[in-house]
C-alpha cells in the first residue's frame, strides 16, 4: 500500500494529477502544474467545514418538517401541507407507488444522508479502523443519491406553475420548502467538503 | 480525434483513498478500479469527440425548444392553465420565494445550459487540435456542474405532479415537455462520451512540449 501522501504527492482537486508538494510544512500554497488549481494533500479544514454544514442542516431539518411546504386552496378552502402530511395524503388517496417514491426522496434520503455523514465524521474523529472500504462506499452512496431529494422542490414549483386558477384552485409554496431546499443543498455541500481519504489515513499510520 | 487512445501508462492517486494505482489503456466497456477502496478510476471506451459534440449541439437546440413551447397544460372546469418550463420559477419569485426560484432556475435550466454549452465550447477546439487557456477553467466548471444539473430529477417531479393533480383535473403534455425528455437523453449521452481523464491529458500536452 503506497499512498500519494506518503511520497509527498498531492492529487489535484480539479484535474486529478498527482504532483509533488514542495515544502508542505511551510504553509505556502502551491499550484497544480497542469490546471493551476491550489494543491492540498487533503481538503483544507475538511472536518470542521463538514461538521458546520451538517449541524446547519440538522437545525433546518426541524422547520423543513414542521412548516408547511405548500398550500392547496381548492374552492376557497386552504389546506397547508407539510412534507409528511403530503406523503400520508398520497398514501390515503391510493397512489402508493408515488407516495413511496416521495417518501424515499423527501424523508428517507435526507435523513439517511445526515445520519451517514454524522457517522462518518464521528468515525474519523475517533480514528476508527472499522471497515474503511465499506465506509468509503457509504460516502459514495450519499454523494450519488443526494441530488434526488430536490424532487419535492421541483414538484412544488410545477404545482405552483400549473394550478393558478384564482377562485377555483390555487397552490402556493410554503416557508417549509425553503428550509427543506436548504437542507438538501447543505447536505450536498457537506458531502462535497468531506474528504474520504481521512477514513484511510489512520490505516497507514498503523503500518 | 485527438482525445483518442492509446494513452500512456501512468500512476494516479485515488480520489477516495489516496492509493497510488497504475492505470493502463482500457478497452471499451473496461474500467479500472482502485486496488484499495474499489473506486472507479477510469472508464474505457471510445471517447468519440464527435459524439460529445453532436449530442451537445442537439441538447442546445432541445433546450431552446423546451423553453419556447408550452410544457404542460392544466384543464379544470373548462379553464386551461398553460405552464412553461420556467413558469414555476416566475411564480415562486412572484410569491416572494426567491431562494426557491433561484435554486429551481439554477438546477433545471442554468446549470444544464452552461454544462451543455461548455461541452460544446470544449469539443470544438479539441476536434481542431487546438488548446486555449480558458479551456482549463471551463473544464473545471463543466465537471463541477454535473452534480447540480438535475433535469432527470425534474422529470421525475413532472411525473409526481401529474399523479398528484390527475384526481383534480386533466393534464395535457406540451411539446416543451417532449423536448425536455429528449434533452435528458441527449445531454446524458453527451456528458457520458466526455471523459475528463483524457481531456486533462490533452490539455497537459499543450504545456509540456
Amino acid at each position: 500500500m503506497t499512498t500519494a501522501r506518503s511520497l509527498g504527492l498531492a492529487r489535484c482537486h480539479d484535474c486529478g494529477l498527482a504532483s509533488r508538494m514542495p515544502s508542505a510544512t511551510k504553509g505556502t500554497s502551491s499550484c497544480c502544474p497542469r490546471c493551476g488549481s491550489a494543491l492540498h494533500l487533503r481538503k483544507p479544514n475538511s472536518l470542521s467545514r463538514s461538521w458546520a454544514l451538517v449541524i446547519a442542516a440538522y437545525l433546518l431539518y426541524i422547520p423543513a418538517n414542521l412548516l408547511p411546504v405548500s398550500t392547496i386552496v381548492y374552492l376557497g378552502n386552504g389546506e397547508p401541507d407539510t412534507i409528511m402530511s403530503g406523503v400520508i395524503m398520497l398514501f390515503q388517496t391510493g397512489d402508493a407507488p408515488i407516495a413511496l417514491l416521495l417518501f424515499f426522496a423527501s424523508i428517507a434520503v435526507p435523513m439517511l444522508k445526515l445520519i451517514i455523514l454524522t457517522w462518518l465524521l464521528i468515525s474519523v474523529h475517533f480514528r476508527s479502523k472499522w471497515k474503511p472500504r465499506d465506509r468509503t462506499a457509504m460516502y459514495r452512496l450519499i454523494e450519488l443519491i443526494g441530488r434526488w431529494s430536490m424532487l419535492d422542490i421541483f414538484v412544488i414549483s410545477l404545482l405552483v406553475a400549473l394550478v393558478q386558477l384564482q377562485a377555483l384552485a390555487t397552490i402556493h409554496a410554503g416557508p417549509g420548502a425553503i428550509a427543506f431546499c436548504s437542507v438538501v443543498v447543505l447536505t450536498m455541500l457537506a458531502a462535497e467538503s468531506f474528504d474520504p481519504r481521512l477514513i484511510w489515513d489512520v490505516m497507514e499510520e498503523e503500518a | 480525434m485527438p482525445l483518442n487512445r492509446p494513452r500512456a501508462t501512468t500512476v494516479t492517486a485515488c480520489h477516495d483513498c489516496d492509493q497510488l494505482n497504475t492505470t493502463v489503456q482500457l478497452a471499451p466497456r473496461e474500467k479500472s478500479i482502485c486496488s484499495r477502496c474499489g473506486n472507479i478510476l477510469d472508464r474505457g471506451g471510445k471517447e468519440v469527440l464527435a459524439r460529445t459534440l453532436a449530442y451537445a449541439l442537439a441538447s442546445l437546440v432541445l433546450l431552446i425548444v423546451a423553453n419556447s413551447f408550452p410544457f404542460m397544460e392544466f384543464k379544470i372546469a373548462g379553464r386551461v392553465q398553460v405552464a412553461h418550463l420556467y413558469t414555476g420559477v416566475e411564480q415562486l419569485y412572484a410569491e416572494g420565494y426567491w431562494e426557491l426560484a433561484a435554486m429551481v432556475l439554477f438546477t433545471s435550466i442554468a446549470a444544464p445550459l452552461v454544462m451543455i454549452s461548455g461541452l460544446l465550447a470544449l469539443t470544438i477546439p479539441i476536434s481542431m487540435g487546438k488548446r486555449f487557456d480558458w479551456m482549463i477553467r471551463l473544464g473545471k466548471i463543466v465537471t463541477k456542474l454535473r452534480v447540480w444539473s438535475m433535469m432527470e430529477v425534474f422529470l421525475l417531479g413532472v411525473i409526481v405532479s401529474v399523479m398528484k393533480l390527475s384526481a383534480m383535473a386533466e393534464i395535457i403534455f406540451g411539446p416543451g415537455l417532449v423536448a425536455f425528455a429528449a434533452l435528458i437523453l441527449t445531454s446524458s449521452a453527451s456528458i457520458a462520451a466526455f471523459n475528463p481523464v483524457p481531456f486533462w491529458e490533452y490539455m497537459d500536452k499543450g504545456r509540456s512540449p
